[in-house]
């Protein structure tokens, strides 16, 4: 029966087709001009009907401080509740307000024949910020609410557990528990922080697909942007944290590696793309394909001014936490030995660059990457010849500057009683032990 | 030979053609040189509604096994043959809908489609692979049920649909450890339903990206064209019988705060008020100042609200929900039902009209502007519509819509002889008065 099914296929004739992966990228035009108040803009020619438009604010040491999150969190606030949406609606733009490494971000997504009017409504709140005083207690109520139940939620246990573990007190992201309850902050203090940042701030304005000349007048109140601060490196290890969640049916198991200070990105880029670089990474061959441990593995690089960490974050049975460790294991020691590994990490991340050039908002995101760690608007050119030019043996070499069992910091969330003996079984014995309270940062 | 069809020319130098193959397979193209990148979506008129009773998690797991080796690329290769160019690949699966995407380089086309063909024409099924995907798909599940209100829509789907192929479980799995129909799976069943329902006929192929497409129709001619016809297996066109009042269950389950969905059949996908329900939709929670959401959010009463019109080939379900950190949930059911009343009797302005319909067309173009988006789009419109581009028409739809249409949906939602209204709360909370415990184990 089943020779007979195959046989109905037998017409595809021949074997796989060979394939040219590509051999650059061709970033699109890009001209650097600088606004009338002095913040810079990278104007990225694309053709099409959509605009992407990103400010990035960098800040300082002098503004990097904790009101940072605050602030981050009082613009989204403003954005909400003084921007006309249903105009902006009309318009059939959408407007996001996020964090970055180094600051906060802006963006604008929008028709581009709508880009003059969605200026004309989200420039003066920007400009002039006048954020009600109910509006600033609503942040801090609904603010307080949330890192009140943060314990409650896996999620955000297992977000702060991380931050917690791997990076220094004095870093950026690992100032957000610390700021648990914004107690010691007062509404005028933080409506203080954000006219800083905005008013006083300087930025960087990427525009990808729609008219330079639009945004001369409307954003003329922003400066020249601020060196991004640098922050302390991740924390080296060993370490192995136990974060207790009594019954959880699964163990989530994050490794994080510092990368080395004079790493040039591209081959961080490399052993990124060897490791997690879609279904064929090896991380989701070994662990996935061929075990059947875990459901996916995801390998991410964060960046910021001064530093970067590489980080693995994946999710399986609780009994499966010894097999799954060894795999892990295994696997990162041997990251460039297989056949062809270097060959596809490279076709990986180049062809990861091209596709950010597929749409506005993912040529936008790309450059405001770079721009949030006070890059220039050349560097991701120079990312990129840099990873065409890495000689041979550049993912051996990657791995090993990385990949260093001692540099470790293993972070497992689960059952305590069933996860310890799991961890000590793999060889890697707990050295701290926490409550989802104290990964969340809450005071005793 | 089938011919091309060139339906579109847009002005961004994109050309869309459409053809239908010996085999009864569809194939959409669409030019856009802009990026050095191809998308590829095939798209299978087929889904976990068409899994045999007794047999929930078939569609998914043959999803998963599609990537587990074919006739010419054994083991693992499919994946290792797009990565060697930079490629990659995903996949996911619905009650109707099987949907296999790739993105790659430009000169990697040909093997694409190569790949694509082999394994839809001539997928292994080994059962070694089989065993160890059954696995995978059990950490699926695991994380599906870890991971807060990640169980909802099963059990919303189940309750809207008792009795029918929308209440099994996509995965085949139903609670932790219960598991009965995905462990029963193996590559016979999988085959089976291989042969009726992943057919040429009932597939559409949709390429779009930095190609040229009298090469891709020749390519496209000779691997997927090559797949010999068979006959599909007939599908399940039941309705299900209509709901009888208000059903009110609670599921059990900490996830950190209280949630109530509102639901509602809802109707199929093409159905000339789909377009309507989703504006409904909008209205009532589509951003922060549209009228349920605001008032609920802005006092502290409730800390989200959604609104979501599925559409589905047999069916589908209009859902609100509405989620407090504490209090009790009957407010909220009435603050909802107040809030569809006004709007059955009074209607959108048409300010506000205006603005869904301004919310649609970003949307839209979003997608549209972005290869990898519009991709997957373009095939399940192939499949939907009878057209093979329908996007603009699907806009036109969606801005047709007037303040009538709005208050009759919505009317027509008080007026419906069922709902389900679904407590998801801790232990211990107070669900809705008069709920019974949805069982998960």
């Amino acid at each position: 029966m089943i020779a007979a099914l195959l046989a109905l296929g037998t017409a595809l004739a021949g074997d796989l087709p060979p394939a040219v992966p590509l051999a650059a990228v061709p970033l699109p035009p890009l001209e650097e001009r600088t606004l009338p108040g002095g913040a810079h803009l990278w104007a990225v020619d694309r053709p099409g009907p959509l605009t992407d438009l990103e400010i990035l604010w960098t800040l300082d040491s002098a503004t990097l401080d904790a009101r940072t999150v605050l602030a981050q969190r009082l613009l989204a606030a403003l954005v909400e509740g003084e921007l006309d949406e249903a105009a902006l609606d009309e318009l059939g733009a959408v407007v996001e307000v996020g964090r970055t490494a180094a600051g906060l971000r802006l963006r604008l997504q929008v028709p581009a024949d709508g880009l003059a009017g969605s200026l004309s409504l989200l420039a003066p709140v920007l400009a002039h910020p006048d954020l009600p005083r109910p509006a600033v207690r609503r942040v801090r109520r609904a603010w307080r609410e949330q890192e009140r139940r943060a314990a409650q939620s896996v999620a955000r246990v297992a977000e702060r557990a991380d931050l917690r573990a791997c990076l220094p007190p004095g870093h950026l992201s690992a100032r957000l528990p610390a700021l648990a309850d914004g107690r010691g902050l007062t509404p005028r203090d933080l409506v203080a922080a954000q006219r800083a940042l905005l008013e006083e701030g300087g930025a960087t304005v990427i525009l990808v697909g729609g008219d330079p000349a639009a945004l001369g007048g409307p954003l003329a109140f922003l400066g020249a942007p601020a060196p991004p601060a640098p922050q302390p490196p991740a924390l080296p290890g060993p370490r192995v944290v136990l974060v207790h969640l009594p019954e959880a049916p699964q163990a989530r198991v994050m490794l994080s590696f510092p990368l080395p200070g004079d790493m040039v990105p591209a081959q961080a880029d490399l052993l990124a793309a060897a490791l997690g670089g879609g279904a064929a990474g090896l991380l989701d061959r070994r662990l996935r394909e061929e075990e059947g441990l875990v459901y996916g593995v995801a390998v991410e690089l964060q960046r910021w001014p001064g530093g970067g960490r590489l980080r693995i974050d994946t999710r399986t049975a609780a009994a499966n936490l010894p097999r799954a460790a060894a795999a892990l294991l295994a696997s990162l020691g041997a990251v460039s030995a297989e056949d062809g590994a270097e060959t596809r990490a490279r076709a990986t991340a180049l062809f990861a660059a091209a596709r950010t050039l597929d749409s506005p908002p993912a040529l936008g995101g790309a450059f405001a990457a770079r721009a949030a760690l006070g890059a220039d608007a050349a560097a991701w050119r120079r990312e990129l010849d840099e990873l065409t030019a890495l000689p041979a043996g550049s993912l051996a070499a990657a791995a090993s500057a990385v990949l260093r069992p001692e540099a470790a910091t293993w972070v497992v969330l689960g059952d305590r009683d069933t996860l310890e003996p799991l961890l000590e079984e793999a060889g890697l014995p707990p050295t701290n032990l926490w409550s989802a309270a104290r990964a969340v940062g809450e005071r005793p | 030979m089938p011919t091309l069809a060139l339906i579109t020319t847009t002005a961004v130098a994109a050309t869309a053609g459409e053809l239908t193959l010996e085999n009864g397979l569809r194939v959409i193209l669409r030019e856009d040189h802009r990026a050095p990148l191809v998308a590829l979506t095939l798209a299978v008129d087929a889904g976990a509604a068409d899994d045999p009773p007794g047999q929930a998690g078939t569609a998914h797991l043959l999803e998963h096994m599609l990537f587990e080796g074919s006739a010419a690329v054994p083991g693992q290769g499919f994946d290792l043959a797009l990565a060697a160019v930079g490629g990659d690949s995903n996949a996911w699966t619905h009650y109707d809908l099987m949907s296999f995407s790739q993105v790659l380089p430009p000169g990697a086309l040909e093997r694409a489609l190569f790949l694509e063909a082999d394994r839809l024409g001539r997928p292994s099924l080994e059962p070694d692979a089989v065993a160890r995907q059954r696995a995978v798909v059990q950490a699926e599940g695991a994380r599906e049920h870890d991971t807060p209100h990640g169980r909802d829509a099963a059990v919303l789907a189940a309750l809207l649909y008792p009795g029918h192929p929308y209440a099994r479980t996509l995965l085949g799995l139903w609670g932790a450890e219960r598991d009965p129909a995905l462990t029963i799976l193996d590559a016979g069943a999988l085959r089976t339903f291989w042969e009726g329902l992943l057919t040429p006929e009932r597939c559409a192929l949709t390429i779009v990206g930095d190609f040229d497409t009298v090469q891709a129709v020749a390519w496209a001619h000779a691997t997927v064209g090559a797949i010999p016809a068979r006959p599909p297996a007939p599908r399940s066109a039941a309705l299900a019988p209509a709901l009888a009042g208000a059903q009110r269950r609670v599921l059990w389950a900490d996830a950190g705060d209280r949630t109530l969905y509102l639901a509602w059949r809802g109707v199929p996908r093409g159905d000339p008020d789909e377009p309507a329900l989703a504006l409904l939709a909008w209205l009532l929670a589509g951003r922060e100042e549209t009228g349920l959401r605001h008032r609920l959010t802005s006092r502290g009463r409730a800390r989200r609200v959604e609104a979501w019109s599925d559409a589905w080939r047999l069916g589908g379900g209009f859902v609100v929900s509405v989620s407090a950190w504490r209090g009790r949930l009957a407010p909220l059911r009435r603050a909802v039902d107040r809030e569809i009343a006004r709007l059955a009797e009074e209607g959108p302005t048409e300010a506000e009209l205006q603005q869904a319909r301004g919310a649609w067309r970003g949307t839209w173009l979003r997608a549209d502007e972005s290869v990898e988006r519009v991709t997957p789009l373009l095939a399940q419109c192939a499949l939907t519509h009878a057209e093979a581009d329908c996007l603009d028409a699907e806009l036109a739809r969606y801005e047709a819509v007037s303040a009538d249409d709005v208050r009759r949906v919505a009317q027509g939602l008080l007026e419906a002889p069922g709902r389900v209204l679904l407590s998801v709360v801790a232990p211990g909370a107070r669900p809705l008065r008069g709920s019974t415990a949805v069982e998960m184990e």
